[in-house]
């Protein structure tokens, strides 16, 4: 079926869907998500290296939110890198987690917060309620075959949310939003495990992470995965072929929003504030970004782009704070007109060709 | 009577600036096939020529020349460079429209980010019917209705208006016909950076002036532009009368920020409802609707 799609002859050329097939890994289902969960940990060993010998605790602590905004970009990705779907509003479902895991710890909106395992109960709720959102708006905009617009509805959604986000200030904290958020813990009987600074932060979200990707690349090796790709690689066919198109679409958005939600709340619990800031249009075009340069359809490009940018922005921020902006809508444009594929692509591309080239029947032929 | 009078005015003018700027907006999305997400930032740059005049103390008049051919050099520029290389790639465009827009936004952030308040050409008070009002605020509606009608008559009249439809329906069997489809497309895409800037000129003195202004402009013309119906320019007209005036009429009930919120899910369960557009009937939207709308 791989096979087939891949060989469709009017094949858009914007999907980029030849590079992001390349860059899946051969090999066995359970050899693929483990590779995908070491590449993941290897970058996460690499950045935590990076940071504790420059920064030690405090860069650690910003590595870890560093990692879940990698996190909100592998659900990005999840979403439009293999089923084709591009929301504009994705920020949305990652500030509703994180408010969700507001509200369950800090007595704003609830006058007395569930004492016992708030932490968990918060991380729960952050996963359903963005859920629930998801699939309001998904069916809203998928139902009856009217997908070809999610867009519209999803940046009608991130404007509304901003509103509500600014303007009801009983609920969402106004413009300086929610703080002094609880850290994240869990309680088992008498013990209780809180991660509030540090190495422990750092490893908890990169544990959540590499899970994440390895049970997301677990769906993507399924025939789930197939049904994705052959909607992003020619809807119509997939479509004529027996596919419940708009379900398929209708589940992924839903499962990506619900990794968004919790990737919302690790950040609400990690940096212990959130605000209405997150919801807006600001950070849901900075992940696509962030997962155009590190290559749509990887998973992993979007951990390598996100993690890219933000060590740019870090060491750009101050007088250079400015130029970053220029920097974001200069690489848009740049990467949309140059039709690139991404890093994680381009490197697997060039890795294909070496290792042509050291073949020993001495046959060069394309990655391909 | 009076608050009826302040209440109509205000949504007369919203009505008629919207339709100004959706105008500009639709004819990109139909000749270019692209939704244009810098569109926002065409209307705050003409709203800087207002702000240039202002600060250079010349004729306020100068500042619609000015901000429109600020635009339209710009959309010349565009139009030879970035603009072939999207059209009738949807999402690729929105992505290019969009770091442009962050590009032009952040680049006059970088020259002054402070919000601008520009003097409106015609000062004193005007009285009808017991409520004083700007008269800006008068020629402003005039003048927009005056500049859609032209474009209007223009499309439906003239020989270039002719060519320009027959580009929007079918660029190739226009092509076949001897319309040089591309001339088309390239001077209709400048003359909309144009009209952009023309009206960022012209609502310059009854808004602050700064970088991040075009963002609520360009939200409310993706909703009227969707939700009255692409496929025709009376749709586009009535989903931006319907917005700009329902929004100013109830901003006047409530607080601005509830009427915007009910404007926008208004519009959203309007366009699940008929996803052709409310004016514009189905057949007409199956024939004519824009490529990146279906």
């Amino acid at each position: 079926m791989t096979k087939a799609s891949m060989a469709g002859d009017i094949q858009p050329r914007q999907a980029l869907p030849i590079e992001a097939q390349e860059a899946a890994p051969r090999g066995s289902a359970l050899r693929r998500v483990l590779q995908s969960g070491g590449g993941v940990v290897a970058a996460c060993a690499l950045l935590f290296m990076l940071l504790y010998f420059y920064q030690g605790d405090a860069g650690l602590n910003l590595g870890s939110s560093w990692l879940i905004f990698a996190l909100f970009a592998v659900s990005v990705d999840f979403l439009w890198g293999y089923t084709g779907v591009l929301s504009v509003g994705q920020g949305v479902f990652f500030g509703l987690g994180g408010y969700c895991y507001a509200w369950m710890t800090v007595p704003i909106v609830f006058d007395a917060p569930v004492t016992s395992n708030a932490s968990l109960l918060g991380c729960l709720a952050a996963v359903l309620v963005p859920g629930l959102v998801a699939l309001l708006v998904g069916v809203l905009s998928f139902h009856g075959g009217f997908g070809a617009n999610i867009w519209v509805f999803t940046l009608a959604l991130g404007l509304l949310a901003t509103m509500l986000g600014y303007s009801a200030t009983g609920v969402f904290g106004g413009f300086g939003g929610i703080n002094l958020i609880p850290p994240l813990s869990l309680t088992i009987g008498d013990w209780t495990g809180t991660v509030g600074w540090g190495v422990p932060v750092y490893l908890t979200v990169a544990c959540v992470l590499v899970l994440v990707v390895m049970a997301l690349r677990w769906v993507l090796t399924s025939d789930v995965g197939l049904l994705m790709a052959s909607i992003r690689d020619n809807e119509e066919r997939s479509q004529y072929l027996g596919t419940n198109v708009n379900l398929v679409k209708l589940a992924v958005f839903v499962v990506s929003s619900m990794v968004a939600g919790l990737a919302g709340a690790l950040c609400a619990g990690v940096n212990s504030t959130i605000s209405p800031d997150v919801m807006g249009f600001g950070l849901s075009l900075s992940v696509i970004l962030w997962v155009m340069i590190g290559g749509r359809g990887t998973l992993f490009g979007g951990v390598v782009g996100c993690l890219a940018m933000m060590l740019l922005q870090w060491q750009m921020s101050g007088s250079l704070a400015g130029f970053y902006q220029l920097v974001v809508g200069g690489l848009l444009i740049v990467i949309v007109l140059t039709r690139s594929g991404g890093v994680v692509p381009f490197t697997v591309h060039l890795l294909g060709n070496m290792a042509d080239w050291i073949r020993p029947d001495g046959r060069r032929g394309t990655a391909r | 009577m009076e608050t009826f009078v302040y209440v109509s005015m205000n949504a007369l003018m919203a009505m008629s600036t919207l339709c100004l700027i959706s105008l500009g907006f639709w004819v990109v999305l139909t000749q270019l096939g692209i939704f244009n997400f810098a569109h926002g930032e065409f209307v705050m740059l003409g709203a800087y020529g207002a702000v240039a005049m202002h600060v250079w103390r010349l004729d306020p008049w100068l500042s619609v020349f000015v901000g429109g051919a600020m635009m339209a050099i710009l959309g010349c520029i565009l139009a030879f460079t970035v603009m072939p290389r999207v059209v009738n790639r949807p999402l690729d465009a929105i992505l290019l429209t969009w770091g442009l827009g962050l590009v032009l936004q952040q680049l006059v952030e970088l020259l002054s980010s402070k919000q601008w308040l520009v003097k409106s050409p015609i000062q004193g008070s005007l009285v009808v019917l017991g409520a004083s009002l700007p008269p800006y605020r008068l020629f402003l509606v005039g003048a927009c209705a005056a500049l859609v009608t032209a474009v209007l008559l223009m499309m439906r009249y003239t020989r270039f208006g002719l060519e320009m439809r027959a580009a929007f329906q079918d660029a190739e069997m226009a092509r076949v016909n001897g319309i040089n489809a591309k001339r088309v497309t390239t001077v209709t895409f400048v003359s909309a950076c144009t009209l952009c800037g023309v009206a960022g000129a012209l609502i310059a003195p009854l808004v602050g002036v700064y970088p991040g202004m075009g963002s609520q402009y360009l939200t409310k013309t993706i909703l009227a532009v969707v939700m009255g119906g692409p496929a025709s320019v009376t749709g586009v007209l009535g989903g931006a009368a319907l917005i700009g005036g329902s929004e100013s009429a109830l901003s006047a009930a409530t607080a601005s920020m509830a009427a915007s919120a009910s404007v926008i899910a208004f519009a959203v369960v309007l366009i699940r409802m008929r996803p052709s557009g409310l004016f514009v009937r189905k057949e007409v939207a199956d024939l004519l609707a824009p490529k990146a709308m279906k």
